[in-house]
This record gives C-alpha cells, sequence and structure tokens, in this order.
C-alpha cells in the first residue's frame, strides 16, 4: 500500500519524468544563484587579503 | 546654415571613401543569395520566405553599416567639437544620422527590390518592400545609433552591438516583413504601415536626445 | 529622508546593512519556497484538464513573473540611479541582471518541458514564450555590455540608461509579438484555455511568488556584497575588515 503511493508519487500520472526534471532545475536554479555569489564573496576576501599580505612583505623588505 | 554644412560635410566624407559604402550593399546581397542556395530553389517556397528574408538581409546590412557611425569622429576628435557645439546636439546627430541613411540606407533601399525580384515577389509585394523599407530603415538606423553610443570605443563593438540592438529591433522586423508578406497574398497592408509610421514617429521623437544623453557619458570621461 | 538616502546610499555602511537583511530574509523566503515547492508537488489535488502535468505551472508562472519583476526593479534603480546618483542604486541593477537572466532561463527551460506533454513538442512560437525568450536575450545582451565596459562610473551610467531604453521597448516588443502570433496561429495547436483555479491550487503558487521575490532580495543583497568589495577594494575600511575575517579564521 505504502510502495504503491510512492511509485504513485514519482509516476505523477505518467509526467513524473517532466515534472521532476523541472522541479530539479528549479532547485538547481535556487541553489546556484544562492551558492555563486557566496562563493564570489570569499574569492574576493582571499583576493584582497592576498594583496594585503604582499604589501605588507613589501613594507617589511623596504623597512 | 550650421546644419546644412554639417549634411555636407558628413556627405563628402563619406564620397570620399565611396568603396566603404558599398559594403552594406555587397553583405544584403549575399545575404540573400545564400536563402535560394540553402532553401530551395522553387519560386513558391522563395516567394514565401523572401518578405522575411529581405528584411532580416536589411537589418543585418543595417546594422554592420553603423559600427563606423560615430568612431571615426570620435577618433579625430570631431565629436567632442560637436559636445561643445553651440547647437542642440541632438539636432545635430539627428543630422548626422540622416546622411548616413541618405548614404547608406537609400541605396539598400533601391536594391532590395532587385534581390525581391530574384526570390519572385509580386509587384505590390515589391512596392510595400520600398514602402515599409523607407519607413522602416530609419528606424532601424536610429535604433542601432543609441547601440553605436552605448559600445563607443569598447572591445568587440560590432558583435557587441548586434547582442544589444536586435532584439530592438524586432517590431520593425515583425511589422515590415509582415507588411511584403501581406502584400505578396493580396491583403490590405495600411495597416502595417501606420504601425511603422507611429514607431518612425516615436523613435524621432525620442532617440537623438537619449542618444546625446549617451555621448555626454561616454565621452566625458 | 535625504539623511537615510545618503546613509544607506554609502557603500560602507550597506554593506553590514546588506549583510544584515540577508540574514533577515534568508529564512522566511525558505519557508515560503517550501510551502510552494511542496505544496504543488504533494498537496495540490491534480487538474481536470491538464492532470499531473499541470503542476510545473508551479516553477514556470512564478519564474516567468519574477523575471519581469526583476526588469522592473531594474528600471526603477536605473532612474533612482541617474536622478539622484545614488551608487548602490547602479550595484542594485549590476546584481539583479544575472539573477533576472537565471531565472527567464528557469521559465523558457520549465517552459519547454511542459509545452512537450501539453502541446506535444518541446517549443512553440507562443506570444509568450517568444517574449521570454527576448527578455533572455536582453539580460544577456545587459550583462555583456556591462562587462565590456571596464570604466565603472561610464558603465553604471551607461547601463542604467539601457535598462531605461529596454523598458521603453519591452511594451512594444511584447505588443507586436502578440500581433505577430495572432497572424501565424497554427491550427492544431491550440492553447488550453485556463479554467477558474481552485483556491487551494492558488496558495502555493501565491507562496512560490513571495518566496522567490524574497529570494530575489536576499541574493541581490549578497551580490551588491560582492559589488562592493569589488570596487572599493582599496579603501580602508574593506582592508580593515578582510584583516579581521584573517584574524578570525585563523584562531
Amino acid at each position: 500500500m505504502m510502495a504503491n503511493t510512492i511509485t504513485n508519487f514519482f509516476h505523477m500520472g505518467g509526467y513524473g519524468i517532466y515534472i521532476w526534471i523541472s522541479y530539479a532545475m528549479g532547485l538547481l536554479v535556487i541553489a546556484l544563484n544562492l551558492l555563486l555569489p557566496l562563493w564570489q564573496h570569499q574569492k574576493l576576501i582571499k583576493t584582497i587579503s592576498k594583496k594585503i599580505q604582499q604589501q605588507r612583505d613589501v613594507h617589511e623588505t623596504y623597512s | 546654415m550650421a546644419l546644412y554644412k554639417l549634411f555636407h560635410y558628413e556627405l563628402l566624407t563619406a564620397k570620399r571613401s565611396l568603396h566603404e559604402c558599398l559594403y552594406p550593399i555587397m553583405v544584403f546581397g549575399l545575404i540573400v543569395t545564400l536563402f535560394p542556395l540553402s532553401v530551395s530553389t522553387d519560386p513558391k517556397t522563395l516567394s514565401m520566405i523572401a518578405p522575411g528574408v529581405v528584411w532580416v538581409g536589411v537589418l543585418l546590412a543595417c546594422l554592420l553599416s553603423m559600427d563606423r557611425l560615430f568612431r571615426e569622429d570620435w577618433e579625430s576628435g570631431f565629436l567632442d567639437r560637436m559636445l561643445l557645439s553651440s547647437q542642440s546636439l541632438s539636432v545635430l546627430i539627428l543630422i548626422k544620422l540622416l546622411a548616413h541613411w541618405v548614404v547608406l540606407g537609400l541605396p539598400l533601399i533601391l536594391v532590395a527590390p532587385l534581390l525581391g525580384l530574384f526570390l519572385h515577389l509580386t509587384y505590390q509585394a515589391e512596392l510595400a518592400l520600398v514602402v515599409s523599407l523607407l519607413l522602416g530603415t530609419p528606424i532601424l538606423m536610429l535604433i542601432g545609433a543609441m547601440g553605436v553610443a552605448l559600445t563607443l570605443g569598447l572591445r568587440n563593438q560590432g558583435l557587441l552591438l548586434m547582442i544589444l540592438v536586435i532584439p530592438f529591433f524586432i517590431p520593425v522586423l515583425i511589422f515590415g516583413s509582415s507588411a511584403v508578406g501581406s502584400a505578396n497574398q493580396q491583403l490590405s497592408v495600411t495597416g502595417q504601415y501606420g504601425f511603422l509610421a507611429g514607431l518612425l514617429l516615436l523613435s524621432l521623437c525620442f532617440v537623438p536626445w537619449t542618444i546625446a544623453g549617451i555621448l555626454r557619458i561616454g565621452v566625458a570621461n | 529622508m535625504w539623511q537615510f538616502l545618503h546613509k544607506y546610499g554609502s557603500p560602507k555602511i550597506f554593506y553590514f546593512t546588506a549583510g544584515r537583511w540577508f540574514r533577515w530574509l534568508a529564512l522566511p523566503s525558505l519557508c515560503f519556497l517550501l510551502i510552494g515547492l511542496v505544496g504543488g508537488l504533494a498537496f495540490v489535488p491534480e487538474d481536470y484538464y491538464q492532470g499531473e502535468g499541470f503542476r510545473i505551472i508551479y516553477i514556470h508562472a512564478p519564474s516567468a513573473f519574477l523575471a519581469m519583476g526583476i526588469y522592473s526593479m531594474m528600471a526603477i534603480s536605473a532612474v533612482i540611479f541617474l536622478v539622484w546618483r545614488i551608487k548602490v542604486a547602479a550595484m542594485w541593477i549590476c546584481a539583479s541582471a544575472p539573477i533576472g537572466a537565471w531565472f527567464s532561463f528557469l521559465a523558457l527551460f520549465t517552459g519547454a518541458i511542459w509545452g512537450k506533454p501539453m502541446w506535444g513538442t518541446w517549443w512553440i512560437w507562443d506570444a509568450r514564450l517568444t517574449s521570454a525568450l527576448i527578455l533572455f536575450f536582453l539580460y544577456l545582451g545587459f550583462i555583456a555590455l556591462q562587462s565590456a565596459i571596464t570604466d565603472r562610473q561610464v558603465g553604471d551610467k551607461a547601463s542604467a540608461i539601457l535598462v531605461l531604453i529596454g523598458v521603453v521597448n519591452l511594451p512594444i516588443i511584447h505588443y507586436s509579438v502578440i500581433w505577430w502570433n495572432t497572424l501565424h496561429q497554427g491550427p492544431t495547436i491550440s492553447r488550453l484555455q485556463k479554467p477558474a483555479m481552485d483556491p487551494s491550487m492558488v496558495y502555493p503558487l501565491y507562496g512560490m511568488i513571495i518566496g522567490l521575490f524574497l529570494f530575489y532580495f536576499c541574493i541581490a543583497m549578497l551580490r551588491i556584497r560582492c559589488e562592493i568589495l569589488k570596487r572599493e577594494g582599496r579603501s580602508r575600511w574593506v582592508e580593515d575588515l578582510v584583516r579581521e575575517k584573517m584574524a578570525r579564521y585563523r584562531l
């Protein structure tokens, strides 16, 4: 009985594959939109910190 | 008087590089030639696709002729002089575009019926083609000039111009090609002419002014 | 009012405000999205005309709606930027464009998938799908222009003007596409008429729309933070901030 409902749920009256692909794509787009700016933010912080490090090194060698 | 001088100057510079003014026409002819070779040589099919083919050809030829619109003036510093001129910048731009249309748009309109003949358009359709092009090409040039002003001095200017501007050409393309198509089927085309004329008036009102604004921010740096 | 605008218009203050807004908005947006997604997938009864296939609408319609909404938000911020010269408004435009492109892509993708079982083909040149496609291209062109202009100040103004040109043209393009579509409508494919939706079907739709708009605000905040770091990378407060973060992560 339980198994039957679950297969029915995945089957969706024959439209299963279309529906699941759409929902997967929707989730993918939402996740990517959340993750891409977070990654970019981290990368920016890293590049800026590297720059600061370099400046400090240059400063130390010359002083 | 100054306006007439500018017009005259534009025509003179065009005359100096006359062969360059022929490039868009050659491109137009070549684009149209590709279609019978790639689709079909059947007269019926050709006359069915002809409105779209000719209009797309004109559209691309116009775009290709655009990217040198402000380039030389910008490089030679003439644009800065236009910006500092006591005349209203948008009027100067309108004159410049008028000259551009006379030099590059009119020849396209003259060649188009000839190419339409190759594609088996009927005589009514040829007439509709010329009228719709007369109404449509100025709009194409006005909208294209906005794109040129936005992309002035950028790398890959030509391609960027196409990406930016082609979506805005869609209404002109729809009404222009549908006028030719309707005339080809002996239907009335006044509606399409009306839309094109309306679009032309609208863009004549707003576009020169917008271009002036864009040029001011771009050249100011 | 003016003080408020200038306070939030300053990139430094906005960087921290944006972070706070993100934290506040993230959870509600997630809740609404969950309501919409789970409701749309599991709790809504199947449609009489379209069977289970109509469940795609819970992704398709809200994302198309959001794609258009984002364009109007960009237009408003373009006006704010051009009139009051508030930098954050320009950054808002920059941040919005990629999100708009993503969601118009999602609308097109789900539209095509919906079309396959409903119309029997992946793509038809239906007026709405065509307008969505053109909107997608507009977003791409906008992003292309933005990445091509290296001078930030010129780039901001140029893209604000492009957004306004687009806003004036969008209705013209939209209505000419509709007119064109009524001329060329294929005889075999007719759109399914939409019966009035049952209220239980509408709630997940509202949930998705609200959730997606909140989500848009959230990630626009994140993107604005990135944009601020990119532009103000050399200023004192950014360096202090980065030093602080470095110290915290080392400990």
